[in-house]
Formats: C-alpha cells, sequence, structure tokens
C-alpha cells in the first residue's frame, strides 16, 4: 500500500496518511471497547448480587400487565396525581407480547444501554473537541459509577432517560458543528424519547436552545439556519410522538395529560 | 444539595467540583468550557423543574450525572500522568467498591417472599397484610394475595392490632402480617394479642442492613373461624351436624314477609334501597332488614332468597350492597353457656361481613350489640364460618336476635345455626 504525505497549506495539514493518528485511534476504539465490556461485567455482577426487584419495578411490571389486559394506558397509569411516561412501560408491554421474561428484557435491556453510555459520553466529549485522554477517562468513570450501575440493573426509567439524552448532547453538537439538518431532525426524535421515559426531558430543548443563542452570539451570520435547525427539531419530535402514539396505541394527548396534571 | 450528591456519588462529585473550577481559570480552553457553560445551564434548569415538581428524590437529578462526570474526568486529565492515573485507579475503584458493597441482609425481601410462598402452599387463602411499605415486591415474589386497603406504613402495626385485630386479621385461612420495625423493640406476641400460642407464629425476622436499626418480620396469624367446605358430602354433613340449631328459617328455604319486615322496608326505602319492598315475594321468612344498621342512600341494598346458588337445599340468602346493611333474625331465647354461632358462605366478589347478636332485657326491649363476627372474603369457593359467643352465667336477658349483615360486595348465606361450643368445632389450626 501506497502512502503520501500530508501537504502544509495554510498552517493546516491536508491530504496523505498521517501514520501516527492510526494507531492511536484504533487504540482508543479498543480502549473504548475493554471500557463497555468492563461497564457490562460490573453492570451484570452487580445485578447478579442483587436481583431483586424493587417497588417501582414491580409496579411497571404490574402497570405493563394491566394494560395489556385493558388496553388502556391512560386509565391504567394514572398514579395519584401523574401519569406514567409511556416508554417503559411500552417496552414492557412490547416483552410481554413477544411471550419474554419482563423482568430480564427490561434489566438486560437497561445493562445493554447503561454500558452504551460510556461510548455516548467518549463520543460527546470527542465532539467537543476533547482528549482521547478526557474522553476515555470519562468513559471509564461512567462505566464504573454506583448510581448509573444501581440504575442499570433495575427495571427503572433513569437508564433510557440517560441513554437518549445521551444521544440527544451528541446529536445537538453535531448540529451546531455539521452543515445538516439531520442532526436536527435526530435531536427531535430522540428528545421525545427522553420525555416518554421522563418528564424532566422536556427541559433539553432548553438546552438545545440555549446553545443556538451561545452560537447566535458567537456568529449572527448563521441565524437562519439556527432558526430552522431548532424548528425542525420541534417537527422531528412532533412527528416522532405522532408516529410513537399509533404505534404503542396511547392516545395523542397522553403527553399533554402527562404534563398538565404535573402543573 | 444531599439528593444531588447522593445522586452523583460524592467522590465523582468532588472530582467534578475541581473539574468546573480548573475550567473556570482556564478559559483558553474555550469550547470545552462552553460545552461545559451549557451543560451546566441545561442542568441548572433541569434542577429548577426537578425542584418545584420532584423535590424528594435524588433520581430526578440524574441529568447532572453527564456534566460531573465530564467535569470529573477533566480535572483527572489535567494531572500529571502518574497522578493521573493513580488518582483514576483510585476513583474507579472506590466506585467499585460502593457497587459491591454487600449488605448481608440485601435480601432480605426475597427470603421474606419465599418463605411465606412455601409456607402459603399449604393454605386455601392466604393473605398478606403489609405495614412495611413493600406489599408489591413482596407480592410478586410470592404471589399471595395483598389485602390493599390496609397496606400502610405510617403507623404501628402494633398498635393497630391492638386496637383492631379482627378488622385486619379475618382475611384468609392463613394472614401474613408483614412489619418493619425498630429492631431494638421486642416482636409482637400471641400473649399480647390475647391469642393462642398455636394462632400466632413469627415466620421470618431479618434486618434490612447493618445500619439502620430496622428489621422486617412475617407473622403468620392462621384465623380458625374459617374452613372450607368443598362437596355435597361436606354440606350434608354440615346439614347434619347443625341442623337442630339452625334458627328459624335459617337455611332460607321459606320467603314471606312479616309486619315488622314490611315496617323495616318502608324505612330503608326512604334512602332508596327499596328492593324488599319491590319484591316482597323473595324476602326471608322470619328474618327482617335490621335498619338502623348502615342502609345509606348510595347502599342500594338488595336482599333475597335466591335459587342462583344454594348452598343448602334449593335457595340461599342472598345480600348485595355498596355499603353497610343488615338483616336480623326473630327473637330467641338460649340459656347461658358458650356457643357457636356458625353459618356457610360464598361470596361473589370481594365481600365484607359482619356479625351481631342482640340483646334485649326482661322488658322486651333492646339493651346491647355484640359483634362476635367479622371477614373480608376475596375468594369465591363455599366456607363454613364461626365464632364463639357466650351468655354469662348473670346474663338476664329477655331474647336474642342473629344480625348478619355485608359492608360491601355480595355473598351468599345459608345454613345459620347456633349450636353449643365444642372444643374442636373452632376449626383446626394446621402446624
Amino acid at each position: 500500500m501506497t502512502k503520501t504525505n500530508p501537504v502544509l497549506r495554510n498552517g493546516v495539514l491536508e491530504g496523505g496518511d498521517i501514520p501516527s493518528s492510526v494507531p492511536e485511534t484504533k487504540r482508543a476504539a479498543q480502549g473504548l471497547g475493554a471500557i463497555f465490556l468492563l461497564a457490562v461485567a460490573v453492570r451484570f455482577l452487580a445485578w447478579r448480587l442483587d436481583p431483586a426487584l424493587s417497588r417501582d419495578g414491580v409496579f411497571y411490571l404490574d402497570l405493563a400487565a394491566r394494560w395489556l389486559k385493558s388496553g388502556d394506558l391512560t386509565r391504567e397509569a394514572a398514579v395519584g396525581d401523574s401519569f406514567v411516561p409511556p416508554l417503559l412501560p411500552s417496552l414492557l408491554k412490547f416483552s410481554a407480547i413477544m411471550h419474554w421474561n419482563g423482568e430480564y428484557f427490561m434489566i438486560g435491556l437497561n445493562i445493554l444501554l447503561g454500558s452504551l453510555l460510556c461510548v455516548l459520553i467518549y463520543g460527546i466529549i470527542r465532539a467537543l473537541s476533547g482528549t482521547r485522554k478526557l474522553a476515555l477517562t470519562a468513559a471509564v468513570l461512567t462505566a464504573v459509577h454506583p448510581e448509573l450501575v444501581e440504575w442499570s440493573i433495575q427495571v427503572q426509567r433513569e437508564t433510557l432517560y440517560l441513554f437518549f439524552s445521551g444521544i440527544f448532547l451528541l446529536c445537538a453538537v453535531y448540529a451546531w458543528q455539521k452543515e445538516n439538518y439531520l442532526w436536527w431532525l435526530l435531536c427531535g426524535m430522540v428528545w421525545m424519547f427522553s420525555i416518554y421515559s421522563r418528564l424532566e426531558g422536556f427541559s433539553l430543548f432548553l438546552w438545545l436552545a440555549a446553545g443556538s443563542l451561545w452560537m447566535l452570539f458567537r456568529d449572527p451570520s448563521k441565524r437562519m439556519k439556527l432558526l430552522t435547525g431548532n424548528a425542525i427539531t420541534v417537527l422531528g419530535a412532533g412527528i416522532t410522538h405522532l408516529a410513537f402514539c399509533w404505534s404503542v396505541g396511547i392516545p395523542l394527548n397522553y403527553l399533554i395529560r402527562m404534563v398538565t396534571t404535573k402543573i | 444539595m444531599s439528593a444531588i450528591i447522593r445522586c452523583l456519588f460524592l467522590p465523582v462529585f468532588i472530582c467534578g467540583a475541581f473539574g468546573v473550577l480548573l475550567a473556570v481559570f482556564r478559559y483558553r480552553k474555550e469550547r470545552l468550557f462552553m460545552a461545559g457553560a451549557l451543560l451546566s445551564a441545561g442542568v441548572l434548569a433541569v434542577e429548577l423543574i426537578a425542584r418545584v415538581f420532584f423535590p424528594e428524590s435524588s433520581r430526578y437529578y440524574s441529568f447532572l450525572v453527564f456534566p460531573c462526570l465530564i467535569a470529573a474526568a477533566y480535572f483527572l486529565a489535567e494531572l500529571p500522568r502518574r497522578l493521573f492515573l493513580l488518582a483514576t485507579v483510585v476513583l474507579a475503584i472506590v466506585c467499585l467498591g460502593k457497587v459491591f458493597h454487600g449488605n448481608p441482609y440485601g435480601d432480605y425481601l426475597l427470603q421474606a417472599a419465599r418463605t411465606m410462598k412455601s409456607d402459603a402452599a399449604a393454605w386455601k387463602w392466604p393473605v398478606l397484610v403489609d405495614f412495611s411499605g413493600q406489599e408489591k415486591v413482596l407480592q410478586h415474589y410470592s404471589g399471595i394475595k395483598v389485602a390493599d386497603a390496609l397496606s400502610r406504613t405510617s403507623v404501628s402495626m402494633r398498635n393497630e392490632l391492638a386496637k383492631d385485630f379482627h378488622l385486619f386479621a379475618n382475611r384468609g385461612d392463613v394472614v401474613y402480617f408483614i412489619d418493619m420495625e425498630d429492631s431494638e423493640k421486642p416482636l409482637i406476641t400471641a400473649r399480647e394479642l390475647k391469642l393462642p400460642d398455636s394462632l400466632w407464629t413469627v415466620l421470618y425476622s431479618s434486618f434490612t442492613n447493618r445500619k439502620e436499626k430496622r428489621r422486617l418480620t412475617v407473622y403468620r396469624y392462621c384465623w380458625p373461624s374459617v374452613r372450607k367446605v368443598s362437596g355435597a358430602g361436606e354440606i350434608a354433613e354440615y346439614v347434619g351436624k347443625y341442623r337442630e340449631g339452625f334458627l328459624k328459617n335459617g337455611d332460607f328455604e321459606v320467603t314471606g314477609f312479616s309486619p315488622e319486615a314490611i315496617r323495616n322496608a318502608e324505612k330503608i326505602s326512604k334512602n332508596n334501597n327499596i328492593f324488599p319492598r319491590e319484591h316482597p315475594g323473595l324476602q326471608p321468612a322470619g328474618w327482617s332488614a335490621e335498619w338502623s344498621l348502615g342502609f345509606s342512600k348510595d347502599a342500594h341494598a338488595e336482599i333475597e332468597i335466591s335459587d342462583r346458588r344454594a348452598l343448602i337445599g334449593k335457595k340461599s340468602l342472598r345480600l348485595k350492597s355498596f355499603a353497610s346493611m343488615a338483616l336480623q333474625s326473630e327473637k330467641f331465647q338460649k340459656k347461658p353457656g358458650q356457643y357457636t354461632v356458625r353459618f356457610l358462605g360464598q361470596a361473589s366478589n370481594d365481600a365484607l361481613f359482619f356479625l351481631f347478636v342482640y340483646e334485649y332485657d326482661r322488658e322486651g326491649r333492646f339493651q346491647t350489640a355484640r359483634q362476635i363476627g367479622y371477614g373480608v372474603v376475596y375468594h369465591r369457593d363455599i366456607a363454613e364460618y364461626s365464632f364463639p359467643w357466650t351468655i354469662p352465667a348473670e346474663a338476664a336477658c329477655s331474647g336474642y336476635r342473629v344480625c348478619l349483615g355485608i359492608e360491601r360486595g355480595e355473598m351468599f348465606f345459608d345454613g345459620i345455626s347456633i349450636s353449643p361450643f365444642e372444643s374442636d368445632n373452632s376449626g383446626s389450626v394446621k402446624p
């Protein structure tokens, strides 16, 4: 294989192969893979040591069973003055339809998504121009963080929420950096899944809007792009909401009731 | 703040705080700093929302994990190489230590549920009354029905049982009481509840962890007043044994509407309980509505002799109501002594019944209402319910009435009898 040397133009290296960076990328990928496996192992062991479900976990399993029986989540998911966000019950209902054990399915999924948080945080830091060292260190801490591990081994909503919030952050950073509206659309889609996991997901849009304002402040010429991007995010969220409600069989106003009952 | 620290884990939180300070002082790394500032702004918004809506749980701050981990990693990565490695390894070990920090009593709920499940296999109608707040988990792992309305954590089980034991206890042939107790206090004993030792047992007891002085205890109460009756043979045996003690029309085969019953039906119809007045041909002879016990406007009480479910003979008494209602027998006389009042019952839905004996003085005036029975029926089987009743030697009553009622649900009754107390006729308790 022929290798070419990079050319220095305007103080920037362009083209050619940079031999030293290839092993570094490979080492980082290997390191990230190892950290992911560590995260899976830690979560699995922690679950084996404490496999008992929490009160909330039992509640969600029961809720999914009742929903499957009655077909009406609005009636079943009302808890006191609030409604349970629908993503976790939907996943449990799906597992019941597939005749899978809901408890194992959800804990397995949470362990997987909780471990993938290491990859996400690595991606976020790298996208923010952080060094590999910094990104890998954050990934290691994510792999062993006690609360993240605890949330991953329960039938709970936190891991789903953090996973979708993590993807949202990554997409938001890419949306600001790259000239492609697809990232804004993805932002909107995962934003909805974050809200379906926990109501606090709503505040992510504040974060996106604040970031956009900052970008606007730095470069006013981008205002149309930023405005369009934010609009596309809202559009993506709306499309996702329609598709989700239709596919899992919940009324369109469920989200509104979920929010208004809290207020 | 403590909820946030608990959510973030203190050592990581401290590193994160140092990381934020470091980022502020190294403003030249503008983009990372900007990202940190934006994350913090988002987090602040989350926290504000969380504070307004959900102030009580650390989970509502879960989003803070992202900036905290990034800031902690930033702090570590900025340390000199050797110190960086050492600090990262130490922090990771501390985190793992927290993850795998074993609680020797950690499986207490699973153990309690398994113990109950294996014990309940020998019983027909096990029920769980919970004072620990863990009824959902215990029900999930044991499969035992929870008496929902009773499960509560804000009160002392010891005090509640001392006040109204039968309200909690009479719910199945075996009732498991779950209590989260102060481990320094003694266990609740049968003597304390004025019960025979054979009826009240400590089935399981465990500390919940090493730090808190708490103990989860499972007590087992065997309700001796209930016995499953299945098949025509056992019902015939019941009739043969207790027919002599049947109250007048105690097998509810005869219909009739006496002047007293008509008067009482008129009284309850004022509260819109018009069923007896509209169906006089279905009323039990020798019995009448006890208008002073319930029959509120929302009761919609129904009383009838029904052939829908004949427990003995061709008909039985059906009571249905959404609130308290009761039926009283005609007056009868009994000599002082120990008796057992018993009947066969079958519920159509979760029903709550009660049994009183009314005492009348020498002039025939009402004197006392003595509650001798109470129970909640969660099953749909035919069962014999028997309750002791004592007339003291010094009693000077001219007569008695039996008053049988329900507080909610629908239930069929038959074969109500009063017979002299026998030592073995209060139901058998299994080992």
